[in-house]
C-alpha cells in the first residue's frame, strides 16, 4: 500500500512536534532557571563608567524606526555611548541572532524584536541573559515581560480605526461598542484585514476572537463573510482607511493611530468593550554581548522615566507604572468631539499558547478568510 | 555553415581564437577550473540551503536531526492538493502569460529602437529603462494609487466620465496581477534583446526584402528566428524571474487570496515561529522548475551556428523604413511609456508631495515635506554610496565573469564541465531572494565577510552573473567564428583578435548587459534585507524600511530620489558609451 502523508495526519504531526517542542523548550529554560542565578541588572555609578569605557553598543529592533531613534538618542546624549541601530523586522532578527550565535558570532548586545517564541527559543539554547530589572513588581505589571529573560517597555493596544467619510462618528460609536459592529451590512467589501500569518498582532487578535466565548469560530466566520481586503501587512491598511478604499480595518493599534492623526490624516478610532493589548517588544540583553556593561545598562535604562518619557514623544504608551500618560496625541485628541480614553476589557495573549496552536490556528483562519489550501 | 565557411571553405579552427589559446595555455583543466570557482560561489548558500531543507529545524539548532519531513511535504503537495500544489499552479498561471506578454512587447520595442526608423528612438530607449530605476513595490504603490476599485485616481477619472459603473480597473486582481508584473518585465527583455538587434547583420533582412517580403513577412520569418537565442534567453529569464517575485503577487494578491510559491516560502520564513526548513524546501522546488526550463532553453540553442547574424561580410546595419507604420509604432511606445512607467511614477510622485493619503486629491495641500524629512535621515548618505558602489562593482564583476563564462559555454569545447558551469550558475536566480539571503546567511555566518558591505556584493554576484552569461551566450552566438579566424589568419594575435574584433563586435551587448545588471542590483532587496547591517544598508532596505513603517509618503519621496540619482548615471552611462553603441546603426 503505497505511502502518503493526508493534509489531516500532516496536521496531527505538526501540532504534536509543536507541543513536544514547546514542553522541550520549557523544560530547558527551567533547568536554565534552576542552575544559574538570575542577574539583577540595575543603573549603578560602576556600571556607567565601565558602559563609557565600552563607548559602543549593538541594538537590533523590530519596531518602526521613528518609534525607536528619538529613544536611543536621549541614551546616547544621557552616556555619551553609540548605539549602532539594527532594524530586523517579523521573525528575522531572532533567525539572524540564533545564526549568529551557533557560529559563535558574536555581535549583538540587547535585543526589541517583538518575537515572544523565538525569545523563549534563543534563550533555550543559552543564547540570552537571565537577568532581570531591580524591583520588577514595582516597575511594570504582569503580562509585559518573560520573567528572566525579556522585559517590554511598551503597550500596544488594539483599536477600531475608522474613516469618518466612510463611517461616520456617531454611527462609530455606536456599532463599535463591541467587534461586532464589522458585521454591520454597511461595512461589507469596505473592511481590511491584515492577514493572519502576516503580522503576530493580526494573529493574536483573530485568536482573540477564536477564544472568547461571545465571539469565538462562528464570529471569524461571519467577518469572513463580509468580504474583506486582505493585507500582508498592517501599512497598506492604514493607507486604504486614508484613502477611504475601505472604512476601517484590523489590526490597529493606538499610538500608530495617534501618529496618523496627528499627521493630519483622516483617521478616529474607537475601543470596543474587550481588546487585545499586547507588550511584546521584549528587551533582552545577548549572553554574549561583546559590550557587556553597556549591553546592561541600555536594557536597564530603557525601564526609566526618561525612556518612558522619550517612548511618549512617539505616541507610544509605557509599560512603566507611575508614569502618567502625556503623550502629545491626548492633549489635542481631548479638543475633538469622537476621541474618548480606553476603557476596554484587556486580552493579554499567552505565549505558550500562542505557539502551540499556531501551525493548526493560523491556516484555519486562511482558509476561512478564503485561501484555498 | 556559415557565410564565410560557404566563401572560402572551411578554415582551420584548431587552436587559432582565443578561446583555444586560453584552453591551450591552461590545458584541458581550464573548464574544470572555471567550474570549481563558480561551484566555490554557488553551492555555498545552496547547499546550505538543501541542507536546512533536509533538518527538523535550521542548521546548527540543538536536538535538530536529519528528515525529509520538509521535503516530503512540499512534493507530495504538488500531487495532493496541498500548499505546495495550489501555490505552484497559481506561480506558472502568473508566470506563463507575464512572460509570453512582457516578452513580445519588450522584443517589439527593443526591435523598433534598435532596427527602425520611429520617430523619438532614442528618447524611447531611456524611457522604457524608468521602471527599472525604482523597487518593484513603489510600482505597486502607484497602481494601487491609480486602480484601486473603491479610490484609484483612474477609476475616478472614468467615473466622471461614465458615471459609477464606469469604475472598472482593479489592480486586485488576476489581471490587475499580470498588468502590474508585464510592465515591470518589459525594460528586461527590452534591454536582453536591444544589444543582440543592434549586433544584427541586416544581410538576410534585406536579401529577405529583394524577394519581395513584407516588412511582416520579413520579421516573422527572418529577423525573429535569427534573434531566437537572445528572445528565448529573455523569456526563460522573465519565467524563472516571474516565480521568484513575490512582493507583486503578494502585495496585490493577497486581497484576491492567491497564493503563489515565492510569496508562500517568504512567509515560511516570516512567521511566528518562522519555518526555514520549510522554506528551504519549497525553494529546492523552484530549483528543478528553473533547471527544467534551463534545460529547455540549452537544447533550443543548442546549435550555435544556427543564430549566427554577425559574419565576415562587412556590412552596415540599415533602419528599416517602416512607412505609415511610423506612426503607429510610435504611438505603440508611447502607449507601452505612458502605461508602464509614466502613469504609475505620476501617481508615485504626486504621493510624495501628498502629507498624507485622503479621499480625494487637493493639491493645494501637496508640499516637500518628505523630501525634507529625507534630507535629515540618518544613512541617507550612506545608503547611496553603498548603492552606488554595489550596483557599479557587481555590474562589472557580473560582465567579466559572465563573458568568461559564456566564451566557455558557446566556444569552448564540449565539456561536461562547461554544461554543468552553465546550469550552476543560473540556479541562484531561480530562487526568492528571502530563500537565497537565507542561505547566504547560513553560509557566510562564518566568516569575516559577514556583516560587511563585501557580503552583498559577492550575493549579488551569485545571483546576477547569470544575466551576463546569458546576454554574452546570445550576442557570441550571433558572431560567426570566421571574423575571429580571419584575424588569426591574417596575422593578429589572439588577444588582438579579441580586442579588435570580438570585443567591438560584443560592446552594444555588454553595454546593455552591464546596465542591466546595474539597475537590477541597485534596487535589489529580498536578499540584501536578510544579510545588510548598519553598516551595509542600501537605498531600496531604507524604502522598505518606511514603507512597512507605514511612511508610504517617504517611501515615495526616497524612490523619486532615486530614480533621478540612477537616471543621472544612466544618462552618464549612455553619454560616455551609448554613442559608439548608436554609431553601427547609424553609419
Amino acid at each position: 500500500m503505497p505511502f502518503f502523508i493526508n493534509r489531516r495526519g500532516l496536521l496531527r504531526g505538526v501540532v504534536a512536534a509543536g507541543a513536544a517542542t514547546t514542553i522541550g523548550r520549557d523544560a530547558r529554560l527551567a533547568a536554565i532557571a534552576a542552575e544559574t542565578e538570575m542577574e539583577v541588572v540595575d543603573i549603578t555609578p560602576d556600571l556607567i563608567a565601565q558602559a563609557k569605557q565600552e563607548g559602543r553598543l549593538m541594538f537590533r529592533y523590530a519596531s518602526p524606526v521613528d518609534l525607536m531613534t528619538p529613544i536611543v538618542r536621549s541614551f546616547e546624549q544621557q552616556f555619551g555611548i553609540r548605539v549602532q541601530m539594527d532594524r530586523k523586522a517579523g521573525s528575522s532578527g531572532n533567525q539572524q541572532f540564533a545564526a549568529e550565535s551557533r557560529a559563535g558570532r558574536h555581535i549583538m548586545d540587547v535585543s526589541s524584536l517583538t518575537d515572544p517564541v523565538g525569545l523563549k527559543a534563543q534563550a533555550a539554547e543559552g543564547n540570552y541573559l537571565y537577568w532581570t530589572l531591580a524591583d520588577l513588581d514595582k516597575k511594570l505589571p504582569p503580562g509585559t515581560y518573560v520573567r528572566g529573560w525579556g522585559y517590554s517597555q511598551q503597550w500596544n493596544d488594539v483599536v477600531i480605526p475608522y474613516n469618518p467619510e466612510i463611517v461616520p462618528h456617531e454611527k462609530a460609536r455606536e456599532i463599535f461598542q463591541t467587534w461586532n459592529g464589522y458585521l454591520d451590512p454597511s461595512l461589507v467589501g469596505r473592511i481590511g484585514l491584515v492577514e493572519p500569518a502576516a503580522t503576530n498582532l493580526a494573529y493574536l487578535t483573530y485568536m482573540m476572537f477564536f477564544e472568547l466565548p461571545r465571539y469565538g469560530r462562528a464570529y471569524f466566520e461571519k467577518l469572513a463573510a463580509q468580504r474583506p481586503r486582505i493585507y500582508n501587512g498592517s501599512a497598506a491598511g492604514r493607507e486604504d482607511i486614508a484613502a477611504g478604499a475601505t472604512g476601517t480595518y484590523i489590526p490597529e493599534w493606538e499610538s500608530a493611530a495617534m501618529i496618523d492623526f496627528m499627521n493630519g490624516g483622516k483617521v478616529a478610532w474607537v475601543f470596543p468593550e474587550i481588546t487585545a493589548t499586547t507588550a511584546l517588544n521584549h528587551i533582552a540583553i545577548s549572553k554574549h554581548a561583546p559590550n557587556r556593561s553597556a549591553a546592561r545598562l541600555f536594557a536597564a535604562w530603557m525601564f526609566t522615566a526618561d525612556a518612558a518619557r522619550a517612548l511618549q514623544r512617539s505616541q507610544t504608551r509605557p509599560t512603566l507604572l507611575g508614569v502618567p500618560d502625556e503623550r502629545p496625541a491626548i492633549a489635542k485628541l481631548r479638543e475633538t468631539s469622537w476621541w474618548t480614553p480606553k476603557r476596554a476589557e484587556v486580552w493579554n495573549p499567552d505565549i505558550d499558547h500562542w505557539q502551540q496552536v499556531y501551525p493548526t490556528l493560523m491556516p484555519e483562519m486562511r482558509r476561512i478568510l478564503g485561501w484555498r489550501r | 555553415m556559415s557565410i564565410a565557411e560557404a566563401v572560402t571553405g572551411p578554415v582551420p579552427t584548431a587552436r587559432s581564437t582565443l578561446t583555444e589559446r586560453i584552453e591551450g595555455w591552461l590545458g584541458w583543466l581550464a573548464p574544470w577550473i572555471l567550474f570549481a570557482v563558480v561551484a566555490a560561489l554557488v553551492v555555498g548558500p545552496l547547499g546550505a540551503l538543501v541542507y536546512g531543507a533536509l533538518r527538523s529545524d535550521s542548521p546548527g539548532a540543538p536536538g535538530a536531526h536529519f528528515t525529509f519531513a520538509e521535503v516530503a511535504s512540499v512534493y507530495q503537495g504538488l500531487f495532493t492538493d496541498g500548499w505546495s500544489g495550489r501555490a505552484t499552479i497559481n506561480s506558472l498561471l502568473l508566470a506563463v502569460p507575464v512572460t509570453i506578454l512582457s516578452t513580445t512587447v519588450g522584443v517589439a520595442l527593443a526591435y523598433l529602437v534598435a532596427r527602425t526608423d520611429m520617430p523619438g528612438r532614442r528618447t524611447f530607449e531611456f524611457l522604457f529603462l524608468l521602471p527599472m530605476l525604482y523597487s518593484p513595490l513603489v510600482g505597486v504603490i502607484g497602481w494601487s494609487v491609480l486602480a484601486d476599485p473603491h479610490a484609484g485616481l483612474l477609476n475616478f477619472l472614468l467615473e466622471a466620465i461614465g458615471g459609477r459603473d464606469a469604475r472598472v480597473l482593479n489592480v486586485y486582481s488576476w489581471a490587475g496581477i499580470i498588468w502590474v508584473m508585464t510592465f515591470y518585465f518589459v525594460p528586461y527583455a527590452f534591454l536582453l534583446n536591444i544589444g543582440a538587434f543592434r549586433a544584427m547583420d541586416p544581410a538576410l533582412e534585406e536579401a529577405a526584402s529583394i524577394s519581395g517580403a513584407n516588412l511582416f513577412r520579413r520579421i516573422v520569418f527572418v529577423t525573429v528566428p535569427m534573434m531566437l537565442a537572445s528572445i528565448a534567453a529573455s523569456a526563460i529569464f522573465i519565467f524563472t524571474l516571474s516565480l521568484e517575485q513575490f512582493s507583486i503577487p503578494g502585495f496585490l494578491g493577497s486581497q484576491m487570496r492567491l497564493d503563489t510559491l515565492a510569496y508562500s516560502i517568504y512567509q515560511q520564513t516570516n512567521m511566528f515561529p518562522a519555518n526555514l526548513p520549510g522554506a528551504a524546501a519549497a525553494g529546492t522546488l523552484l530549483l528543478f522548475i528553473s533547471a527544467f526550463s534551463l534545460w529547455g532553453y540549452r537544447r533550443m540553442t543548442k546549435r550555435a551556428e544556427k543564430f549566427v547574424t554577425v559574419t565576415a561580410r562587412g556590412y552596415k546595419p540599415a533602419e528599416t523604413a517602416l512607412g505609415r507604420l511610423r506612426l503607429v509604432a510610435f504611438l505603440f511606445a508611447l502607449a507601452v511609456f505612458v502605461l508602464g512607467a509614466a502613469l504609475p511614477l505620476l501617481a508615485v510622485v504626486l504621493r510624495s508631495l501628498m502629507p498624507v493619503r485622503t479621499t480625494r486629491l487637493n493639491m493645494t495641500n501637496l508640499n516637500l515635506d518628505h523630501y525634507l524629512f529625507i534630507y535629515n535621515a540618518d544613512n541617507i548618505q550612506l545608503s547611496l554610496f553603498n548603492s552606488l558602489t554595489l550596483a557599479a562593482g557587481g555590474a562589472t564583476i557580473c560582465a567579466a565573469a559572465g563573458f568568461i563564462i559564456a566564451v566557455a559555454v558557446v566556444r569552448g569545447r564540449k565539456r561536461k564541465a562547461t554544461a554543468l558551469t552553465d546550469y550552476l550558475v543560473a540556479l541562484p536566480i531561480s530562487l526568492p531572494g528571502t530563500v537565497f539571503g537565507v542561505g547566504m546567511l547560513w553560509a557566510y555566518v562564518y566568516t569575516p565577510l559577514y556583516l560587511t558591505v563585501w557580503l552583498l556584493l559577492i550575493a549579488f554576484v551569485i545571483r546576477y552573473t547569470v544575466y551576463g552569461v546569458r546576454a554574452f551566450s546570445a550576442g557570441i552566438m550571433q558572431i560567426d567564428r570566421a571574423l575571429e579566424e580571419a584575424a588569426v589568419v591574417s596575422g593578429a594575435s589572439p588577444t588582438r583578435s579579441f580586442l579588435f574584433v570580438d570585443l567591438p563586435l560584443l560592446k552594444p551587448v555588454l553595454v546593455s548587459m552591464w546596465l542591466m545588471a546595474f539597475l537590477i542590483v541597485i534596487r535589489e532587496l529580498s536578499a540584501s534585507v536578510i544579510l545588510y547591517s548598519p553598516e551595509s544598508v542600501t537605498l531600496p532596505i531604507l524604502t522598505w524600511t518606511y514603507l512597512s513603517d507605514g511612511f508610504y509618503g517617504v517611501a515615495s519621496a526616497l524612490s523619486v530620489v532615486q530614480l533621478i540619482l540612477v537616471g543621472l548615471v544612466v544618462i552618464i552611462f549612455k553619454a560616455l558609451f551609448g554613442a559608439d553603441v548608436r554609431t553601427r546603426s547609424k553609419d
